[in-house]
This record gives structure tokens, C-alpha cells and sequence, in this order.
């Protein structure tokens, strides 16, 4: 699908040495690592680990202090246009859903494509409609978001960042704020999306979905990675201390 | 369209609801008048009850003895109507305040109709509200009985007993019995039926209003005597007619447009949006001025047409560096035609198109080599030196200027079909402005009529847009290369030196200026980011503007030329979609001709003769000052709500000094300020009209109350919203206007239309300052005048306006509260 082939020789996602204070915390402590095309990464760690700041500095919803990114090939600098360009590139799914309440489902998903691609409504209709049914919920298309169950708005703001056609896609925790029994439903929509070959990355705490799904599993804590692997290692062989008293909490 | 649908499997599975006991008449006292679950309770409750019920009874008893007595001369109201509404206005033209009205009215309703404000209303709830009303009327009826029959103990409440209405009364009493006993078994039949009826709820108000129109005929009023009979008053006319013929209008309008909605639902609304916008300027600006038109008016008119043109026409310019040149380049030469009057310095002209074109090299996304574009600057301003001693009319060397802005775009336009037919349009339309600007204004500086006009410029539009446009359009037809570079250099090089040819100055200036120009054009060419590049654009915007002020120019031209230039920057931006373009065409003219009768309204320049020093009064101008006020305020309480709210610490500084100073001073000296002030702070020579001053003093009022109510509103947004925004790709100024601010400007809806209310009474302030109003007609003009019959009727006519301001502004509340119930305010 969208992310397999349009490599232009550089990795997905390069970051070299990322630092990140606010004020006087610093919340990254230096990251480094590289995702792959098609690649689908889960990073897990407790909170206050620096995950959610990491996959915000991705995109730049919050800005770096030290170090590289480069998002397929562009480096993110203060420079407007980069940013405009990467950010069309890459979508974003958050914790919160953050669906725009005054518009329908319909409105949302079209919003972005009609005023940043200049694509005519009715195309940016059409997608939609097809997004809508990938996610599960046409039916839903005019109704607006505060009507619409958590599992459903989550699966929305999944169609919204699709539609704008993007290479990579970032997970913010994308169920915490889920009862569980619609938790499945959204990562259901996640697993298909990865099995279509979507670069993604993910921060949660579903480690089942991470066994599954993960191509790579970035243990996070200190602003930094502790420890990454394939899910077989991470799970069944963790190297570092750190990670071994956090499966152990967890699992 | 909000109504939330209950997902199909619900319903059947769920329970439904126990049905509520059924309620009637003696429940319902129980439960609210007689509750209690101790005696003690009950007894303390009923005696609250009958003490106040008492008392409601005593009020409704002295306002009814109040308003029916003998004494109380009602056709004071009736018979100064016609200066209530519109104060000095010429009794022989008062067709003309009807033709606004009626205009007014049809759009109102036909509005509401499209909007299909408040949706539908059970039936029996209407009913309900008719029984209640007609109870109210009865036991007025029969309490108005008991005061003329009796006197209470109460000293306050006795008043002499009223004669002459007790054949009315019996007639009324028998009339609202009957309405209640009818609506009564409607409520019966409605409830039973299922689903139960529903009628448009604007079939109220429609009905209110056939009901007045009928009681304005059927209802007598004692006629006065003495002076004004037929012959001799022609000030105190009433209008009863025409208000019948207005109201009838409406209810007739009413159904039609719902029809028309019916079946042309969008293009209703967008013919509306048009006519709202065009009615105010058409009713203030023709129909009640009933202007003599002159040349003035001709070339206002002919400026805005072709403004709206020009812009059509560069929005279809495909988004891009060359679509951002182009709108540089005309926007450069539009800021500064107001420079054009040929008795400015040569240095400000040269200094302009330096600058402009640095901006416009800025912009241009060089792809060809920066030495290049640096040898066409040196080259470009060596030139300059050197021909500097041809004299030359001023418009030639900025046509010439603006050609060879375009000739430094060709090589990039010229790459499509599209690009070079866009080319040429836009030089087009840009030669056809400046020329037109130019002779426009020397027409109307010398007072030369069209003959004059045409024979002496109109050979140079057409050549100017003929070989202009001939010039580019083969040369960009040329094969990109160094070749078409080298040949589009060099006619460039001769064409914009050519304006400088003068000789008048001296030689360090033009020396001084050209090293400037090359330092800037220098510097601008590392300009890559297309946010430095609006920035450049703003900076010499901003720069032209303020030169604009010390150049003598009709105010008027200024800020009209400085608006197309504002425009003219965002083209880029908005000409992305057919719906932007459309929309941005559709401001622009809005916008020039608001200017235009912001700076005409009420101006001398009319057939009408009235007295005093404007033909504004009374209800028209109080509606004015209200209209003009709110629909102001609005936009500038938003942009001053959004800089309060920015991150950028000049805005912020600037949008909390302004709101903190304007709501820390009394409205009415902001009143006197628009009054006697305004003029000192503007240029010499710039004078407005009153009602134009007190209209700004107005939104300069309100305005920081909207800001206040609408940064409240942006302060409820979750920031995950702009993230949202962002993340999904939208700029800084699309997340703000589609996402933030329709959720802000929602949220604060009820404490907008606070300010809506209070603004609209508010206009009662400026009798303070001599407008006569229509609530200083009624509290001063018409109880003090020679007639006997209405000297001393201050209650009577206070008691009216009480009346007036009511029925609006709870108008306006209850049609804002449908509104928000239509937006699901709450539910969301």
C-alpha cells in the first residue's frame, strides 16, 4: 500500500542523538535509531520514559534541541516548509482521539485532503467512504464525533490520518483511553494496516499487540532506549535489568 | 442535522421508560403552589403563594388602570410614528425608508426561512402558550373592570376610573375566552394524536405579526385635536398603513421562501449571503441617500468591478513561485500608485520599485543560476543610473517598471500553456489598474468629464496592453535556457531603466538608492522559505503604507489601493480551490464597498433636503448605529481575540493594550472621541462624516468586549485540537479558522449575543452627543413639542420605548437560543 516502495534511498526515520528539556527536565536524553521502510516499531516503558515526547519530536509537535531527525530524506529544522511537507507525510493518531467535534466524521476525514491537497470534495469524499470502510464504521459518516463510541472515534482519527495518503504513521498510545472491549477494535485496524506494509511507529503499553505485530521493540526509559529487539528477544530474552523488572511488572 | 439517532438494535431490546402520572391542573397546583409534606409546610407555602399572587395582581391592576386611562393620550406614539422612525427625513421621499424596510424584512424572513431557524414546534405547546396569553388578557380584562368599579387601600394604586373602554372590554374579555377555551381542546386533540402536529415555529412571529397589522386597523385611538389636522401635519403622520402593507409583505415572503428553499436550497443561500452584503450599501447608499451621482461615484463603482477583475483572474494562477511573483509584482505597483501624482521625490518612486523588486527576486524560486538574477539587479540598477535624464510622464515609467516585473516572471510562466495565457492576463489587468488609477484620479482631481478621460488615455491602455501583453506572450513562449535568459535580461534592463529618466534629482540620491536597492536585492536572493518570502512582501507592504500617508492623495484611494494590495498577498493562499476564488472575489468587493460607503455614508452629496446635519433619525438610525456596530465589532474582536491570543509578543502587547484601555473608559467618551477627537488623529484633509465617526467610536467600544468574549471561547480549546490540526498538515492559518475558531466563536455564542444586546442598546447613548435617536425623539423631542395634545407624555412614550427595546432584543435572545440549539451547543 502507501508505504511500500517510494524509498528514495534513505531510511524512514533517522534520529541521531535526539535531546529534549523542558526547562530544566530533560526528557530526552539522547536517543539514536533508524526505522525502516514498511518497518512497524512499538516503543514501551513507563511513563515519564520520554515515548509519547520521542514519537511528538517525529513530527514535530515538539521540537528537538540536540541532534538529527530526518523524515524520509528531509531533515526537520525551524524551516516552515519542511515541516509543512513532513507533516503531510507522516500521520499522526493521538491518545485523546482529538477529533474535531463541530465537524461530522465525514468533514474530518475530508478536512485536511480538501484544504492541504486542493483535492475536489468529491473525491475526498470517495476516499473517505473507502477509509470508513476499512475501519469498519461507513455507516457512521454523518454522524459527529461526540456521538460516536470511544473505539469509533479512535478508529475515525485512523481514517483522518489516512486520507491524507501518508508514508509513516505514529501511534500515541492510541488506547489507553479505551474501555478494553474496545481496545480490540482499534488495534484490530492497526494489525491490518501494518500487515498492508504502512510504516508505523507505536507507543503502548498492548504487549500483545506488540508480540504480534512489532517488527522491533524499543524499551524506553531515562529519555532514552534502553534496550530494542525483535518481540522474541525483548519478551523471552531481555538483556537489561531496567527491562527485565518492567516485563516482570507488567506481564 | 445534530439529532443524535438511537443505533437500530436499542430500542427493541431496552424497557421502555414508565410513563409520568398524568398531570393536570390540580397536580400541578399541588405540586407547585400548595407543596409540602407537612402541614406546616403547606400552610407556609400557600401563604407565600396568596401573598405573592396578591401582589402580581396589584402590579397587573396599576399597569392596566395605567395604560387604559383617559388621560394617558396613546396617539402620541401613534401619531409621531413617522418621526419616530426616521426623525428629519423628507416627508415627500418617505417611500424610500418603506422600499429599506420592505427590503429589509423580505430578507430577514426569507432568511430565517432558508436557515430554517428554530426548526418545528409541537403544536400543542403553541396552543399551550395562546391559553396562557389569552388567560393573561382575560384576567386583565376583568381586573381592569375591578379597577374602574373599586379603589384598594393601596395609595399608589389609585387612579381615577377609566371611561370609554368598557364596550372594548367586554369585546376583548369574550375574545380571550374564547381563544383560551379553543386552544385549550386543540391542546386535548394535538396530545391525543400521534405523532403530535408540529408547526414551523417562525409561524409565530408571522402570526404576532398579521395579528399587530390587524389591530393597527380595527383598534381606534382617541384622534388629537387642536393644530394637526390634515393640512397642517405633515410631521405627525402615522404609518399605520405602510407597516401593514410590510407586515402583510412578510407573511406572504414567509411561505415563498420556504418554497424556494425547497427546491433551490443552495442557491438560495448563497443569493441571500449576496443580497445581505449588497443591501446595506444599496439601502444606505442609494435608496435613502438618493445620491447625485457623479464622476466619483462612477469611478469607485469602476474601481471595485475592476479590482474584483484583476484578482479573479490571478487566483487562477497555479499555486507556486511564479503565481507568488506575479501577485508581488502587481502588488508592488499597485502599493505604489498612491505615489503617483508627480509631485512626490523621484527617490520614494525609485526606492518603491527597488524594493518591490527585490521582493519580487525574493520570490521568484531561483532555479536558474543566483549569479544570474544578481547580474540582472547590478545590471537593472546601473541602467538606472545611466538613464536618468529622459523626462517622462509617470505612469509610462511605472507601466514600464511593472513590464519589466512581469519579463522577469516570464521564464518560469512561460513553461505551460496555462502559465503563459496567465501571464498575459495578468499584465493585463495590472496595465489596465494602473492606467485607470492614474487617469482616474487626474480625471477626478481636474474635474474632466469622460470625453476627456477617454481621449486622453485610452490609446495608452491599449497600447500598454497590446504590446505588453503581445511582448510576453512571446517571449514566453521562448525555450527556457541561457539564451531566452540573455535576451529577457536584456529588453528587461532597457525597459525598467526607462522610468528613471529624468533628471530632476541629484545624482547621490539615485546613486544612494541604487546601492540600497542592490543590497537588499542581494540579500533577498538567499531567501529560499516561502514564510520569508511573505514576510519580505509584508515588510515592503508595510513600508509602502506608511509612505502612502505623506503623499497627497484622496484618503479614499489610499485605503482602497491598500486593500487590493492586502488582497492581492493572499491570492497565493486562497487561490487553491474554486470555492476560495469565488470567495475571495466576493470579499474584495464586499470589502471596497464597505470602504467606499464607509467614506459616503451620509456625506452631503445627495438630492435629499432635510434638516439639520444628516437626514439619519430615529428607528433608521438607531437600526444603522446597531447593524453597522455589530457586524463591525465582530470581525475585530475576533482578530483582536486571536492576537491577544498569539505567540508573538507585539500582537499580544498590542491586542491587551487596546482591549485594556478601551474597557477601562466609559463608552460615552469613546463616544465624544468619535465625535470631536477622531478627526485630530487623522490626516489633514480626512474628514468622515459624523454617523461614519460614531460608528467607529462604536466598534471601537464593542469590539474589546467581543475580543474578551471570544478569547474565553479560545481558551476552552483543548490544545489537542491544534495538534490535530497541524499533524494532519493544515498551516498555522487554516487550523485557526477551520478548526479553532468555529469551536471558540460556539462556545461563546450566549456570551456574544450578551454583547449583541447590550450593543444594540448601548446606541441609545449618542442623544449624549446630539444624533437624534429614536429614544431622544421619544424622551425629548416629542414630549416637548408645540402641540398640546402631546406635551407632558414622557410616561406614555418611555413606556413605548420600554416596549420597543424589549420586543428586539428578546427577539434576538430567543432566536439565539434556537440557534444554539441547532448547533447542538452542549451536546457536543
Amino acid at each position: 500500500m502507501t508505504g511500500n516502495g517510494r524509498t528514495n534511498g534513505s531510511p524512514a526515520i533517522l534520529c541521531e542523538d535526539v535531546k529534549k528539556w523542558f526547562g530544566d527536565f530533560q526528557a530526552l536524553t539522547g536517543v539514536t535509531t533508524s526505522v525502516g521502510w514498511g518497518e512497524v516499531v512499538v516503543i514501551i516503558g513507563p511513563s515519564g520514559s520520554g515515548k509519547s515526547t520521542f514519537i511528538r519530536c517525529i513530527n514535530r509537535l515538539e521540537n528537538h534541541q540536540k541532534g538529527r531527525i530526518v523524515v524520509d530524506g528531509m531533515e526537520l529544522t525551524n524551516d516552515l516548509r519542511n515541516i509543512d511537507a513532513i507533516r503531510r507525510e507522516v500521520g499522526m493518531v493521538f491518545q485523546q482521539f482529538n477529533l474535531f467535534p463541530h465537524l461530522t466524521v465525514m468533514q474530518n476525514i475530508t478536512l485536511a485532503p480538501i484544504w492541504v491537497r486542493n483535492r475536489t470534495r468529491t473525491d475526498s469524499e470517495a476516499n473517505a467512504m473507502k477509509l470508513l470502510k476499512r475501519v469498519g464504521i461507513p455507516e457512521q459518516a454523518d454522524k459527529y464525533p461526540g456521538q460516536l463510541s470511544g473505539g469509533q472515534q479512535q478508529r475515525v482519527a485512523i481514517a483522518r490520518a489516512l486520507a491524507m495518503n501518508p508514508k509513516i504513521m505514529l501511534f500515541d498510545e492510541p488506547t489507553s483511553a479505551l474501555d478494553p472491549e474496545m481496545i480490540k477494535e482499534v488495534l484490530d485496524v492497526m494489525k491490518e494496516l501494518a500487515d498492508t506494509g504502512m510504516t508505523m511507529i507505536v507507543v503502548s503499553h498492548e504487549m500483545g499487540f506488540a508480540r504480534q505485530v512489532a517488527d522491533r521493540i524499543l524499551f524506553f526509559d531515562y529519555g532514552t532506549i534502553v534496550e530494542e529487539g525483535t518481540p522474541e528477544h525483548f519478551f523471552t530474552n531481555p538483556q537489561h535489568d531496567r527491562t527485565k523488572l518492567f516485563l516482570s511488572q507488567i506481564l | 442535522m445534530t439529532t443524535p439517532t438511537s443505533s437500530p438494535g436499542a430500542s427493541d431490546m431496552s424497557e421502555r421508560a414508565p410513563e409520568p402520572p398524568p398531570a393536570g391542573p390540580w397536580r400541578w397546583m399541588r405540586e407547585n403552589l400548595f407543596s409540602g409534606h407537612t402541614w406546616g409546610q403547606i400552610a407556609f407555602n400557600t401563604f407565600l403563594t396568596l401573598v405573592f399572587a396578591l401582589l402580581l395582581l396589584n402590579i397587573l391592576r396599576f399597569i392596566t388602570t395605567y395604560l387604559f386611562a383617559p388621560e394617558r393620550k396613546w396617539a402620541a406614539v401613534t401619531h409621531n410614528a413617522k418621526l419616530l422612525m426616521v426623525q428629519a427625513f423628507p416627508q415627500d421621499d418617505l417611500i424610500r425608508i418603506w422600499t429599506s424596510l420592505g427590503i429589509f424584512m423580505v430578507l430577514v424572513v426569507w432568511s430565517l426561512a432558508s436557515w430554517k431557524v428554530g426548526g418545528r414546534l409541537e403544536f400543542s405547546t403553541f396552543a399551550a402558550g395562546l391559553r396562557s396569553a389569552a388567560v393573561l388578557v382575560a384576567v386583565t380584562a376583568i381586573m381592569h373592570h375591578a379597577a374602574e368599579t373599586r379603589t384598594y387601600g393601596i395609595p399608589i394604586l389609585q387612579f381615577d376610573s377609566p371611561v370609554g373602554w368598557s364596550a372594548v372590554r367586554t369585546w376583548i374579555l369574550v375574545a380571550a375566552v374564547l381563544t383560551a377555551v379553543l386552544a385549550h381542546f386543540a391542546i386535548r386533540r394535538s396530545r391525543a394524536a400521534d405523532p403530535s402536529p408540529t408547526i414551523p415555529v417562525l409561524t409565530v412571529p408571522v402570526m404576532i405579526m398579521a395579528a399587530v397589522a390587524a389591530l393597527l386597523w380595527t383598534v381606534k385611538l382617541p384622534v388629537p385635536l387642536g393644530q394637526f389636522d390634515q393640512t397642517t401635519a405633515p410631521i405627525a403622520a402615522t404609518t399605520a398603513r405602510p407597516w401593514t402593507i410590510l407586515f402583510g409583505l412578510a407573511v406572504v415572503a414567509y411561505p415563498l421562501g420556504v418554497l424556494i428553499e425547497r427546491i433551490w436550497p443552495r442557491a438560495f443561500r448563497r443569493f441571500l449571503i449576496s443580497a445581505w452584503i449588497l443591501s446595506y450599501p444599496v439601502i444606505i447608499f442609494v435608496i435613502q441617500r438618493n445620491p447625485v451621482l457623479d464622476w466619483t461615484d462612477m469611478i469607485m463603482l469602476l474601481a471595485i468591478v475592476l479590482g474584483a477583475a484583476a484578482l479573479r483572474v490571478l487566483v487562477l494562477l497555479p499555486r507556486g513561485p511564479t503565481a507568488t511573483a506575479v501577485v508581488m509584482a502587481i502588488g508592488l505597483v499597485t502599493a505604489a500608485l498612491p505615489f503617483a501624482t508627480g509631485e512626490e521625490p523621484l527617490w520614494v518612486t525609485a526606492g518603491m520599485a527597488l524594493i518591490g523588486l527585490a521582493i519580487l527576486t525574493a520570490a521568484l524560486k531561483i532555479e536558474e543560476p543566483v549569479e544570474m538574477v544578481r547580474a540582472a539587479a547590478a545590471g537593472l540598477v546601473l541602467a538606472c543610473l545611466l538613464i536618468w535624464l529622459i523626462p517622462m510622464p509617470f505612469p509610462y515609467r511605472l507601466l514600464i517598471i511593472t513590464f519589466t516585473l512581469f519579463l522577469l516572471v516570464a521564464p518560469r510562466s512561460g513553461v505551460t500553456q496555462r502559465g503563459r495565457t496567465n501571464l498575459v492576463r495578468a499584465w493585463i489587468a495590472a496595465t489596465v489598474l494602473i492606467v485607470v488609477a492614474f487617469r482616474l484620479e487626474a480625471t477626478v482631481l481636474d474635474g474632466s468629464s469622460l470625453t476627456t478621460f477617454l481621449g486622453s488615455d485610452i490609446v495608452s491602455i491599449v497600447m500598454a496592453v497590446v504590446l505588453g501583453g503581445g511582448a510576453l506572450r512571446v517571449l514566453s513562449l521562448l525555450p527556457r535556457g541561457p539564451t531566452a535568459t540573455a535576451v529577457v535580461i536584456a529588453i528587461g534592463l532597457v525597459t525598467a531603466a526607462l522610468p528613471f529618466a529624468t533628471g530632476e534629482e541629484p545624482l547621490w540620491v539615485t546613486a544612494g538608492m541604487a546601492l540600497i536597492g542592490l543590497a537588499i536585492l542581494t540579500a533577498a536572493l538567499k531567501i529560499e522559505e516561502p514564510v520569508e518570502r511573505v514576510r519580505a512582501a509584508a515588510a515592503g507592504l508595510v513600508l509602502a503604507c506608511l509612505l502612502i500617508w505623506f503623499i497627497p492623495m484622496p484618503f479614499l484611494y489610499r485605503i482602497l489601493i491598500i486593500s487590493f494590495t492586502l488582497f492581492l498577498v493572499v491570492t497565493p493562499t486562497f487561490g487553491g480551490t474554486q470555492g476560495g476564488r469565488t470567495n475571495l472575489v466576493r470579499a474584495w468587493v464586499a470589502a471596497s464597498v464597505l470602504i467606499v460607503v464607509a467614506f459616503r455614508l451620509g456625506a452631503a452629496n445627495t438630492s435629499l433636503e432635510f434638516q439639520g446635519t444628516t437626514f439619519l433619525g430615529g428607528f433608521n438610525l438607531t437600526i444603522l448605529l446597531a447593524v453597522s456596530g455589530i457586524a463591525l465589532s465582530l470581525p475585530v474582536g475576533l482578530i483582536l481575540a486571536l492576537a491577544r491570543t498569539s505567540s508573538m509578543p507585539i500582537f499580544r502587547l498590542l491586542a491587551t493594550g487596546y482591549i485594556e484601555l478601551v474597557r477601562s473608559v466609559p463608552m460615552i467618551t469613546w463616544l465624544f472621541f468619535g465625535a470631536t477627537m477622531l478627526t485630530a488623529f487623522l490626516p489633514a484633509g480626512v474628514e468622515f462624516d459624523e454617523i461614519v465617526r460614531i460608528v467607529a467610536a462604536i466598534t471601537i467600544f464593542n469590539s474589546a468586549y467581543v475580543a474578551e468574549n471570544i478569547r474565553g471561547g479560545l481558551q476552552a480549546i483543548d490544545t489537542g485540537q491544534y495538534e490535530a490540526a497541524r499533524a494532519t498538515g493544515l498551516s498555522i492559518v487554516q487550523s485557526t479558522s477551520l478548526v479553532i475558531l468555529p469551536q471558540a466563536v460556539r462556545t461563546v455564542i450566549p456570551a456574544l449575543v450578551g454583547s449583541v444586546i447590550v450593543a444594540f442598546k448601548d446606541t441609545s447613548l449618542v442623544a449624549i452627543i446630539g444624533l437624534a435617536d429614536i429614544l431622544l425623539i421619544a424622551r425629548s423631542f416629542i414630549p416637548q413639542q408645540s402641540d398640546p395634545n402631546f406635551q407632558g407624555t414622557l410616561p406614555q412614550m418611555m413606556f413605548f420605548m420600554a416596549l420597543f427595546y424589549w420586543i428586539i432584543t428578546f427577539t434576538i435572545s430567543r432566536l439565539s437560543l434556537r440557534y444554539e440549539r441547532s448547533l447542538g451547543l452542549g451536546e457536543r
